[in-house]
Parts: structure tokens; sequence; C-alpha cells
């Protein structure tokens, strides 16, 4: 018996204004820095956009699909806080219909950094702690859910993160099964990651969630057109204890639109899995608590991006490593300001910011050109590290 | 083939592209005749497989961008270019059918050789190949109807026509009608190898601005200064250097002087072929504000070089060249915000010099050379 341990991550980034040097360099800035560096009607469209494609349709059918299957249909979401920000800004109705979803008690919440910011690597380990804090408590008090699963942002992952996560609390953390951690082993069972006594990893099954993800409408894959009773019948030759499939939720309508049978596959996916006797559907939580079949050692960050699965779609160059080094060294000042300061520092650590400004050629480059809104990364790189100088010189020229 | 121009006395990508063009075709295994009118300076041909005619004496004159400015100032062309390309074709036919030689086919660069190449397919019953680096529409803010005449016609003769750019593709299908079947794209390449590398610390005091072209509206020189004067409003230690020559000189001296920046503009006149291969690794950045520009083979010279690039977004070059930043040519405001960026934050003057120089390795002349002879090839019926 394995079990399907769906999650959809719902993440919206805040995207920023384009700010000129020269009319920086004038004085020329709004006097709120949320104002003059966040992009609100830009954000508001995109956020109802993706409101009507994706998050309103696709909450309808799945609350549809919970009641229909009477409790065997379980799934979990993980929503960051820059998502639940713009919740509050532009969207009343979608975090209404995260809340009837929570009130199924079939639907699982994770938890993360607030800011879906790389404050796992930061110096002052503090901010990554506060962070996690904010999200949880965000979870706790909009949705009645307490996380008991964490997901370090983009899913980045480490020994190390791992286990302050288990130092947090949480009983299970999110990881990518990449090959250098497996070793040939399955991603399908549960693994405690080396230097940890507790807490296990939920590896996501990255080619089984992709094919999903990126090759569903893909007509020259062999596979086209994939239904949900072939999908199901893969996932019953599965042998494991839990087949992780980790989504982008904005494969529903957005990344796949609707045109390619998306939904349709979706809407038959519970049926077609629970008619093998062998399968069925468990929440991240439920399985975290389960026993771990083998250790995992990984001291070199990976997370779910690119064909790379490490850091390099956000540090991979030194314009992207600049401006995190720059951010960084402003926590103290910022901190120390508070209030509306505070909050534009924490949102502009978002890790998108540095995504956009990746250089890698090939395949990658192209998801990240499909993800941006810059022309290209030097202009995305201009105007995020102009930011940081006009909120450096906000805070006083740290 | 009938070309224009050859180095080393060139004016523009023309030049460049035959001699490129005829040195790769050659290695290639095609046996070219390259017919120009009589070139100023001693030209020699780059391969066995290559020959140089040049016709006429004095009769034609060459330099096709020169600088003569008895007609109106912003005109590109000498005085005495009426008549010169009808005179060259005479030539052309002349010797063609004196030499006796059997050629398989006919190629052509741009309206300067479109009669000549008429009269010699006329007379060879070959197929005609056209290559156009740039219009009369991209040359000339008021268009000279004779001309923009002869590359109509030359575009609906020709059996293919072979644009430098998407961008001049469109142009001649919009303006002249021509036939999307017929009109191919081929960019310019570079011989990325010749360029001396940017240090990337810098042995100047001072940041250096480079502007390279002719000084010609098209090329948009007035506007490099209008940013080079907002980029000195916030910062000082910054010197523009103006390297080329052209009929807008006095125009920009007298710019430069009433915007208060002759201080820090350097207007170095023309720079033969070898010191140009130097100026662009000695400069932080490399600003080509052209209002309409067909290709830009100077964005791959600074490229091949490491150098930075602000391009603008009409030109050509744009669609092969990545790792630029790209500015519209009236944007002064962006365009000085661009340059002050790159002057700030050597993280990505080092992530782009780094990118670029893997960049302009792919663009290499012989690929040029390649497509140019499948696109011989095909009309033949050579597969």
């Amino acid at each position: 018996m394995a079990s399907i341990c769906m999650y959809f991550q719902v993440h919206q980034p805040l995207r920023l204004r384009k700010v000129q040097l020269l009319r920086m360099l004038s004085g020329g800035m709004p006097s709120s820095p949320m104002d003059a560096y966040f992009n609100r009607e830009l954000n508001e469209q995109v956020f109802r956009k993706v409101a009507q494609k994706c998050y309103l349709p696709t909450n309808e059918l799945l609350l549809k699909l919970v009641e229909e299957n009477g409790g065997d249909f379980r799934f979990s979401f993980s929503l960051t806080g820059v998502f639940l920000e713009q919740c509050r800004m532009f969207g009343s109705d979608v975090l209404d219909s995260f809340r009837k979803l929570a009130d199924t008690g079939c639907v699982d919440f994770l938890a993360e950094t607030y800011y879906h910011s790389l404050a796992s690597f930061y110096r002052d380990r503090q901010e990554f702690d506060r962070q996690v804090a904010m999200h949880h408590e965000a979870i706790k008090s909009l949705l009645g859910v307490t996380p008991n699963v964490f997901r370090n942002t983009e899913s980045i992952f480490s020994n190390e993160i791992a286990a302050r996560a288990e130092a947090m609390g949480y009983s299970g953390i999110v990881a990518e099964g990449t090959e250098a951690a497996l070793s040939g082993r399955s991603p399908n069972f549960l693994y405690r990651p080396r230097g940890c006594n507790r807490i296990n990893a939920l590896m996501r099954n990255y080619p089984l969630s992709d094919d999903v993800g990126y090759r569903f409408s893909s007509r020259a894959w062999k596979e086209w057109p994939l239904t949900a009773e072939k999908y199901a019948a893969w996932l019953a030759n599965c042998d494991g204890q839990c087949i992780n499939l980790f989504l982008d939720f904005e494969t529903f309508g957005e990344h796949q639109w609707s045109e390619t049978g998306i939904f349709s596959f979706l809407r038959h996916l519970p049926s077609e899995c629970l008619s093998h006797p062998n399968l069925n559907f468990r929440m991240a939580r439920e399985v975290a608590e389960w026993d771990a079949r083998g250790e995992i050692d990984v001291h070199a960050p990976t997370s779910w991006a690119d064909n790379e699965r490490d850091l390099s779609a956000w540090l991979g160059n030194d314009m992207q490593r600049a401006c995190f080094d720059e951010l960084q060294s402003l926590g103290d000042s910022a901190m120390r300001q508070g209030g509306e300061t505070l909050s534009a520092w924490r949102l502009l650590q978002s890790s998108d910011h540095l995504y956009y400004l990746c250089t890698k050629s090939l395949a990658d480059g192209d998801v990240h050109k499909y993800f941006s809104h810059y022309q290209n990364p030097y202009e995305g790189f201009i105007n995020y590290m102009n930011i940081i100088q006009d909120f450096k010189s906000r805070l006083g020229g740290v | 083939m009938l070309g224009w121009e050859y180095p080393p006395s060139i004016t523009g990508g023309l030049g460049v592209h035959c001699f490129e063009l005829v040195s790769h075709l050659a290695a290639l295994g095609v046996v070219v005749d390259l017919y120009l009118p009589r070139q100023r300076g001693k030209i020699s041909s780059p391969h066995k497989n290559v020959r140089l005619i040049e016709l006429g004496g004095n009769t034609v004159r060459v330099g096709a961008y020169g600088n003569i400015i008895s007609m109106p100032l912003d005109s590109n062309y000498p005085s005495d270019i009426v008549g010169t390309t009808d005179e060259f074709a005479k030539l052309a036919l002349a010797s063609v059918r004196e030499s006796n030689v059997h050629y398989d086919l006919v190629h052509c660069h741009d309206w300067l050789t479109i009669p000549a190449g008429l009269m010699v397919r006329d007379f060879l019953k070959k197929p005609l190949v056209l290559t156009i680096h740039s219009t009369e529409f991209d040359r000339n803010p008021v268009p000279w109807n004779w001309i923009s005449d002869i590359e109509s016609l030359g575009v609906r003769s020709a059996q293919r026509t072979i644009a430098v750019s998407g961008r001049t593709r469109a142009h001649l299908m919009e303006k002249y009608g021509a036939d999307s079947a017929k009109v191919c794209v081929i960019h310019n390449g570079i011989d990325s190898e010749k360029y001396v590398h940017r240090q990337e610390q810098s042995p100047h005091k001072e940041k250096l601005v480079l502007f390279l072209g002719r000084l010609a509206h098209q090329k948009g020189p007035e506007q490099f200064l209008r940013a080079a004067k907002r980029v000195l409003d916030h910062q000082r230690n910054v010197r523009f250097l103006v390297v080329g020559d052209g009929p807008l000189l006095p125009r920009l001296l007298s710019l430069a002087i009433e915007l208060g920046i002759s201080d820090r503009v350097t207007f170095w006149g023309f720079v033969p072929e070898n010191e140009k291969l130097h100026i662009y690794s000695h400069c932080d950045a490399y600003v080509m504000p052209s209002v309409s520009e067909p290709f830009g083979i100077t964005a791959l010279e600074a490229m091949a070089s490491g150098t930075p690039c602000i391009l603008s977004k009409t030109s050509g070059v744009t669609e092969v060249a990545k790792n630029c930043l790209v500015v519209d040519f009236w944007d002064v405001d962006e365009m000085a915000s661009q340059l002050l960026a790159l002057l700030r934050y050597p993280s990505m003057s080092r992530v782009m010099s780094q990118h670029q120089l893997v960049e302009v390795r792919a663009l290499g002349w012989r690929q040029t050379a390649e497509k140019t002879l499948r696109v011989y090839n095909e009309i033949l019926g050579i597969i």
C-alpha cells in the first residue's frame, strides 16, 4: 500500500516598480517605501488574473472532490506569507476558498518562511526563526490549522535546515528527491536527515510530479495525452510508503491552461486512484508521523528549481550574490526602525527578486524568462539594486 | 560578387561583411571573384579562391557612407554619388564579358551595386542574390526616392534577398512589398579572436564611456551627449569618448559646449580598424544609441572585448546579442540611468562581460558564410 501525498505550493510574488536611477538620485521617490517599491497595480492585475484562472476554479473543484470522496481524498497546501498578504489586499474571496477547504479537515497546510526568502542562509540566524514563526501564526489564525510539516522556500533543504526545523518542533520537512540525496534509493519512503533525531524528510518524487507540472500539455512527450486513468495506473505500480507529488498550484489553469484538459485530469484523479486497492491519499502531517526507513545526508543545499536542483537559480551569479549580501547587511538598521521599514525590508527578501536575475542559459533560462516581468536579468538587477540602494539611503546610509 | 568597399578603407558594415564573407566562403570551397570600385588603399586577397577585381580609375567615387558635406548636412553620400553606381555597373559588365569566366550565380550588396548586379545577371542569365545591409529609410531621415526605387527594384528582381536582421527583413516587406518567401535573415558575425579583452580593474582614473560610429543622425550621437550630461550631473569622474567622423561633427561640438560638458567629452575622430581593436577594451561601457540600425557590428566588437553594452532597441544586433542592456534611442534618461548603474554596480559589469565573451563565440563569420552558402545551394538546386 502506497499513500499519495499531494501538496500544492501557492505563491505570488510582489513585483517591484520600475525605479530609475536618475529619478532616485534626483530625489523624486515617494516617501513611503511600500508605495515606492511595490507595483500595486501590476500585482493586483496579476493576482486577479491568476485567481480567475487558477485559485478560484481549482479550489472549487478540490472542495467538490473532497466532499464527493467523503474524507478519502486528502492533500496539503503551502501558502506563502507574501501570498496571504495579497489575499488581504486583493482577494478575500481567494482566502475564503482556502478556508472552506481547511474546514473540511482533509486539507493540511505546511509551514514555511513568511516572506518566501532565503533567510535560512542569513548570518543572523534569528531572522529565519522569526519568519517561520510569523508564518506559523498566520496559518493558525487565518486557517485554523497548526502546521507540523515545514517546507523551506523553494524546497531548499540540507541537514542543517532540517535540524533547525526539528528544533522548532516540526515532525516533517519537504525535500527534493535528488539522486545525490537518495543514491539509488526510492523517493517513496521517509528518510531521516543526518544529525536529526525525530524529523522525517518527505522526498519529492520529481519525475512523477513533473509529468503533471511540466510535461502534461507537451505534445512532444510520448505519453501525451496524460489521462487520470493512465497516471493512476503508474502510481499504483509504485512501491513504498508515500508517493510525494509536490506541485506548483498554478499548474492548474495557469501554467497548464484549462484548454489542455488539466481540470478534467484533476477531476478524475481521486476516483481513478481510489479505484486501485493499493492506493490512498494522505496529508503531509499524517505521513510525517510514520517511521523513517533510512538516512539521507545532504550537505550542499538542494532545491526544486531548474535542472541543477541547487541554489544556482537565486545565488548563481555575482549580481544575485551582490543583491543578497547588500540586502542582508541592512537587517540590523531595518530592525531598529521597525514598522513599514521593516516590512519593506522583509518583502524585498522574496527569492523571486533574485530569481529574475538568473543568467543561466539553455532550457532553464526560458523558465526564468517565463516568470519574469523584466526584459532580461540585467534590467532586473538594475531595478532591484536601485531599490536596495534607495532603501539603504532611507536607513541613513548604513 | 559585386561589392563597394573593402578593408582597410571602409566606412560601414558592408565592407567588413564582404571581406569576411568571401574569406569564409573561400574556406568552404567557393571560388569568388569580387568586383569592386577602385579602393583608396591597397587591398589584398584573403584566400587563393578569392580574386579581387578593382574597376575604374578615379571615375568611381568610393565611400558609400562618406562624409563630404556639400550635400545637406544629414546626407550620407558624397556629392558626386549620382551616376557612380551606373558607371560601376557598366565597368562591371564590361569586365565580366571580357573575362569569359563561367559563373554560377551573381551576388551583390546594397543599392550601390544593384544596377551592376542586374546588368551582370541579365548578361550571364544566372540567378541573382542580393544582400541588404541597410535601406535608404535607415540611412536618411528624408529618404531619397531614386535610391529607394533602386532598392525596391533590386529586392523584387533578385531570386533571393538576404537581410542582415529580422528588422531589416520586416522593412523590406513593409516598404518594398518584398515577398516574404524570398527574403531570409542572415545575421552578421564577428571574428572575436581579434579583439583585446577589457581588464576588470581599469588602469584609468576616469571611467570611460564610448560612442563609436559615423557622426550622422542615424547613429544617435546627440542622444549620447544628452545622456552624458545627465550622467555627469550625478557623477563627475566620467569621460565620454566620441570616436568617428561625419557630417554632424560641428553640431556635436557646439552641443557639448552648450550642455557645459565639453571638458568631459573627447572627440577622437576617425580610427582605423587596427586601432579599433584596442579602443573598446579601455572603456567601461559602449553605447549604441542608433535611431535606426539594420544590424550594428560595433556592438559585437564591444562584446568581443568584454565591454558592457547599451544598445538601442531599434537595432538588428539585439536579435542575437542577449547579454546587453537595451534602451529606446530617444529615452536619454533611461540611457543615463543604465550608464550610472553600469558605473556603480561592478557585479553587473562583471557578469555581463563574462556572458558576452561566451555569447560572441557562437556568432562567428563562419556561420554567416555557411548560411549564405546554403542559400546559394538552394537556388542552384544543390542539396
